[in-house]
């Protein structure tokens, strides 16, 4: 489509994990195209966590996501319309998606109410009932104008079973169809359907099929990342993605732990989102292959070493200690930039070092060497040795 | 050896017609090649950084002599050990300025017996007796600092009893300090007696022996004990101070190099009033005070910036900005201003994201040390009297009117 043009590059002779290029047709992406797998960071409000889009792009962010239910209500769709959508709104000339607003609204609004109309909810600010349509969401964010957008979706937990899920399912796919009939800018922007079908194989394999008929330029993988178990979880990304095109970008919602982007890449993902990566950073975590150090322990009053002395942050770059960082963390505000700074860049150069990896044909012998430093001494989990074990890697 | 001198630099006399004490001065460094010109505002920096701002950000008219308060440093004493000094320990390299009080945050009575005085944090009093704040100087290794004092002579409560004390002690906390040669070089000298002019006038006939003996170590002194510091300190009338600091400057005469200095939370219109007392450098907590409190710096600092309906100063986080599509201060050339919106500066406040203290202390870092540059060009092209007008009239048309 004129509106996102995606192209696979390298292909792993191993796994399922693929290289490509994302591009969008809005001349904002000046900074070049998105490499694939991408992680992208979520700046909820219009804003990541006090950093600056000059500051994110320095550190190799080029997509960032926002979240259409909070947008909608603050600054609201009126104010973001004069002000020509949320890119300049926020000075960011790189990529960006919104969600629907529909999952907020069920995990955020305790008295929300799925109707085929659409999501009932009372607001929480002014407790007015609303209804969230499929029309309605694909309206506001054709006014916040993100370069890609997603379809409202029945949302369940990803823990329960039975007639409900099938019920959600099949309606998020009627949804879907009003998405597309209301999507009012599809030469600027691209509208991702959701395959939907909590645990259960067949639902999801139905899923998948009926979204691939409405040939649309990327899809998600929705309904995990809820407390599943991990064995179930690899196995519906993976039963998803078989499914699914392979010439075009597929996201997997709402996941961001480091193991499970290498995993999930390895089982063809290409696009990941979640908050863990600044919100850990805001309670004085650090990110690193091994797993996270809180600087707030005592034991890092003494240590003289950087978070990681393979990172290019700025921060390890500049020479911030663990013991220094230890005493700014949960103090100062600007620690929560610095360690954003770090974790944003972590995930980064996470990406990049499994794009590289995919690139030279040793994803493999990455993956291997990726779990031995991240489960240490301890036994690593079935899931881990399952899923990889699927894309045919022996651990 | 002294690894910072400072020196004034003689104006034409014509400036003299408001008589008043203003002057230029370069503050030069041994050790980095970079001169600072004064009067100048330092930068606030508390453990090691710039509240809700990375150092990236810092805008580039930012004089970067760093003002870090004690008492942001006495929790780190442990992590300090054997990393040599502060600003390697940070990843410093501008200079660094240890006053011993921070001027943002207020000081409670009682806090100093005859062998230890207090330091004070949002977290409360930090205790520190003369063999504790000698081993923190010395793991510091601060450019400049300011030696223990005294200093507890809130304004209407001190007897004479207390302002006996506050001399005793002060001088006793110097001496040490000046007995020690490893933290001898570079002090700025705490001059103590709170609003009493006599007690002042003692305590800097006790100690100007020190200063002649020790001038090349001394770089200043810095006028304390006239409040208590925090927040109330903004509306301080400092003209009240001035037969203070003049007899005081009468006395220090013969000493052209002497640095002066003072805490405060330092409104540009007090700006004006310290500049024609005479101070060199001045705390730059007010930034960090008002950014805050949401409050953009607006008044009009130089001839290229139109003049303004905001007033010299406005709170942001007002309904009328909901909508604002314009700058912060429309012809500011600051980052913050020129890539974002009023109403955009709102919205990260009523949605409480940090990114808004960031963007606020950005366009008043850039704004107050605008100002700062102005004043030195005003007092070095001779339009002093009309520039001082200027800013105060925007400050307090009432006020200057009667003058
Ligand atoms: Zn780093
Ligand atoms: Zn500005």
């Amino acid at each position: 489509s004129k509106a996102l043009n995606f192209q696979v590059t390298h292909i792993c002779n191993t796994t399922k994990a693929r290289v490509g290029c994302l591009k969008f047709g809005r001349n904002h992406t000046s900074r070049g195209p998105i490499e694939t797998p991408v992680f992208m960071p979520v700046g909820t409000q219009g804003t990541l966590k006090g950093l600056t889009p000059e500051q994110l792009h320095q550190l190799n962010c080029r997509i960032i996501l926002g979240n259409t239910y909070h947008l909608g209500h603050r600054p609201g769709p009126d104010l973001l319309k004069e002000m020509g959508g949320l890119h300049s709104f926020m000075h960011w000339d790189g990529g960006l998606l919104t969600d629907s607003g529909g999952f907020q609204m069920v995990s955020l609004v305790k008295l929300s109410e799925v109707t085929e109309e659409g999501v009932k909810f009372q607001s929480p600010h002014d407790q007015t009932e609303m209804l969230l349509t499929p029309e309605k969401s694909i309206e506001i964010q054709n006014i916040i104008g993100a370069d890609i957008m997603m379809q409202l979706d029945d949302v369940v937990s990803s823990t329960i079973s039975g007639p409900r899920v099938e019920e959600a399912m099949w309606r998020s796919l009627r949804w879907l169809d009003r998405c597309i009939s209301a999507h009012s800018r599809p030469d600027e922007q691209s509208l991702f359907p959701i395959v939907q079908g909590g645990l259960d194989e067949k639902l999801r394999e139905q899923s998948a099929k009926e979204i691939v008929k409405r040939n649309c330029p990327g899809y998600a993988i929705g309904g995990l990342s809820g407390g599943e178990d991990k064995d179930h979880f690899w196995r519906m990304v993976t039963l998803s993605t078989d499914h699914l095109p392979k010439d075009k970008p597929r996201y997997l919602m709402g996941v961001g732990f480091a193991i499970d982007l290498v995993v999930c890449s390895a089982l063809g993902c290409d696009m990941f989102d979640c908050v863990f990566p600044t919100r850990t950073a805001r309670f004085g975590c650090a990110l690193v292959d091994s797993g996270q150090l809180n600087l707030n322990k005592q034991i890092y009053e003494k240590d003289h070493r950087l978070i990681d002395d393979q990172c290019i942050c700025p921060v390890c770059k500049s020479g911030y200690t663990r013991s220094y960082l230890n005493t700014i963390v949960n103090k100062e505000t600007t620690a929560c930039h610095l360690l954003t700074i770090h974790n944003v860049s972590y995930q980064m150069r996470l990406m990049s070092r499994i794009r590289q990896a995919i690139i030279e044909q040793r994803f493999p012998d990455f993956i291997k060497e990726f779990v031995s430093i991240y489960c240490q001494d301890k036994d690593i989990p079935k899931w881990i040795m399952n899923s990889l074990k699927s894309v045919n890697i022996e651990l | 050896m002294a690894t910072m001198s400072f020196k004034t630099i003689s104006l034409s006399s014509s400036i003299a017609t408001t008589a008043n004490t203003a002057r230029l001065g370069e503050l030069a460094f041994s050790t980095i090649p970079k001169i600072i010109e004064t009067p100048a505002a330092m930068l606030y920096v508390r453990s090691g950084v710039v509240p809700d701002v990375t150092y990236d950000l810092i805008p580039d008219n930012v004089t970067r002599l760093f003002e870090i308060p004690l008492g942001s440093l006495v929790d780190s004493m442990k992590n300090l050990e054997h990393t040599g000094s502060y600003g390697s320990f940070a990843r410093i390299t501008d200079p660094i300025y240890c006053p011993f009080h921070d001027s943002l945050v207020e000081l409670r009575p009682g806090g100093s017996g005859n062998m230890y005085s207090s330091v004070w944090t949002k977290a409360g009093r930090q205790e520190l007796n003369i063999d504790r704040f000698k081993k923190l100087i010395k793991l510091i290794q601060p450019s400049v600092y300011e030696p223990m004092f005294d200093g507890d002579t809130p304004i209407d409560k001190t007897t004479e009893k207390r302002l006996v004390k506050d001399r005793e002690r002060s001088r006793r906390f110097l001496e040490s300090s000046l007995g020690d040669k490893t933290i001898l070089s570079n002090t700025i000298i705490a001059l103590v007696g709170g609003q009493d002019k006599r007690h002042r006038q003692i305590y800097l006939n006790d100690i100007l022996s020190h200063i002649s003996n020790n001038e090349n170590n001394i770089l200043g002194v810095s006028f304390e004990g006239f409040h208590s510091y925090g927040p109330s300190t903004e509306n301080i009338d400092l003209n009240s101070l001035k037969p203070i600091i003049e007899e005081t400057q009468t006395k220090l005469v013969d000493y052209k190099n002497i640095l002066f200095t003072m805490p405060l939370l330092w409104r540009p219109d007090n700006v004006i009033h310290g500049v024609d007392l005479g101070l060199d450098l001045f705390s730059g907590a007010y930034v960090a005070h008002i950014s805050d409190r949401l409050i953009i710096l607006s008044f009009r600092y130089n001839d290229r910036m139109s003049s303004n309906t905001l007033g010299a100063e406005y709170n942001i986080n007002s309904k009328q900005y909901a909508n604002g599509k314009q700058s912060l201060v429309v012809d500011c050339d600051c980052y913050t201003c020129k890539n974002y919106t009023q109403a955009y500066v709102y919205h990260l406040i009523q949605t409480k994201e940090l990114l808004s203290r960031t963007l606020i202390t950005i366009h008043n870092l850039y704004h107050y040390h605008g100002f700062f540059q102005q004043i030195r060009e005003n007092l070095k092209a001779n339009t002093w009297n009309d520039y001082r007008i200027m800013i105060l009239k925007q400050y307090a048309i009432e006020q200057e009117q009667k003058e």
